[in-house]
């Protein structure tokens, strides 16, 4: 596989470029806005926009040590704080998308019960600051180490193992509130 | 147990976790009586947060549309980028006004000063007279 820096150098003037970086990091890209957003159709156009917009800018993108995935991550972020701003937008998860979260070979009950834990959780998660959010989804839907987790966002390994304990406690308390734990 | 480690116990349950492995309870029973009720319940929440936060993926017919939009979107990028590179250059219309507008500030000085001048050497020659 081409090493990514001379990949981003390739993708500013050639498109079949771009379209490797954007093979490599669709899929990643569109998991944290999913979670962040709670629906397909909304994670499905915030996506496509991440990648417009980083084609539109690739050009003058420079290089300077963090990962190109922690753009695209920040290139997200922005776009989901836009997508919550945007009032009228804002909506309850279908609950076609929590049916898909459910373990398979639950029985009817078991679903519904399923079904109800997961979008209490996650909507619980949702009402968090949105780097803690972050650290979640990174954590456990991407499966990244805490080293990793930090060259995204820009904060120490060890500045992420504690925002980790800070997050859950929050989340144990957003919880709390709702009743729900 | 002291707030830094209850964090590292977290931390390595998260990693058992995303390894596949059921988080074991030996950190919970070896927590002090005091902090055991805490450390259990984030335990739960992050066990809990695991199983719900399970990869999702976009259909690959949205990957290829939007791949084939972005290609697009790309080609457009290049062929304007050409046209702007090949331009013949145009001359800066800016410059251009900023120049003319400081040469006839000039040439209006200059009049004036010769204006001035000549003035004055009719004076002189009047007074000579």
């Amino acid at each position: 596989m081409e090493a990514e820096e001379q990949l981003i150098e390739r993708a500013k003037r050639d498109a079949t470029a771009f379209g490797e970086l954007y093979e490599r990091y669709v899929d990643r890209i569109y998991n944290y806005i999913y979670y962040r957003v709670g629906n397909h159709a909304d994670a499905e156009d915030l996506a496509a926009r991440v990648f417009y917009r980083a084609l539109g800018n690739i050009a003058r993108y420079k290089q300077r040590g963090a990962p190109f995935a922690a753009w695209l991550y920040r290139i997200a972020h922005n776009l989901v704080a836009n997508f919550h701003r945007d009032a009228a937008r804002r909506r309850e998860v279908p609950l076609d998308d929590i049916v898909a979260v459910a373990e398979k070979r639950a029985g009817p009950s078991q679903i519904a019960e399923q079904n109800e834990d997961a979008r209490v959780v996650l909507e619980a998660m949702r009402a968090l600051p949105a780097e803690r959010q972050q650290i979640v989804i990174l954590k456990f839907s991407e499966g990244l180490s805490n080293a990793e987790i930090g060259k995204l966002i820009g904060r120490s390994e060890g500045a992420i193992k504690s925002l980790y304990h800070r997050t859950l406690i929050a989340l144990r308390a957003e919880l709390v509130k709702r009743g729900a734990e | 147990m002291s707030s830094n480690m209850m964090t590292e116990v977290l931390n390595l349950q998260a990693n058992q976790l995303n390894a596949g492995a059921s988080a074991s309870l030996e950190a919970v029973l070896n927590a002090p009586p005091e902090a055991r009720a805490e450390l259990s319940a984030l335990m739960k929440l992050a066990a809990r947060m695991k199983r719900w936060l399970i990869p999702v993926r976009p259909s690959s017919a949205y990957r290829a549309r939007l791949r084939d939009g972005l290609q697009l979107a790309a080609g457009h990028q290049e062929t304007h980028r050409a046209l702007v590179e090949t331009r013949p250059r145009v001359p800066q219309w800016g410059w251009l006004i900023g120049a003319a507008a400081l040469g006839s500030a000039a040439g209006i000085i200059a009049m004036i000063l010769r204006r001035r001048q000549t003035r004055k050497d009719a004076s002189v020659a009047e007074s000579a007279r």
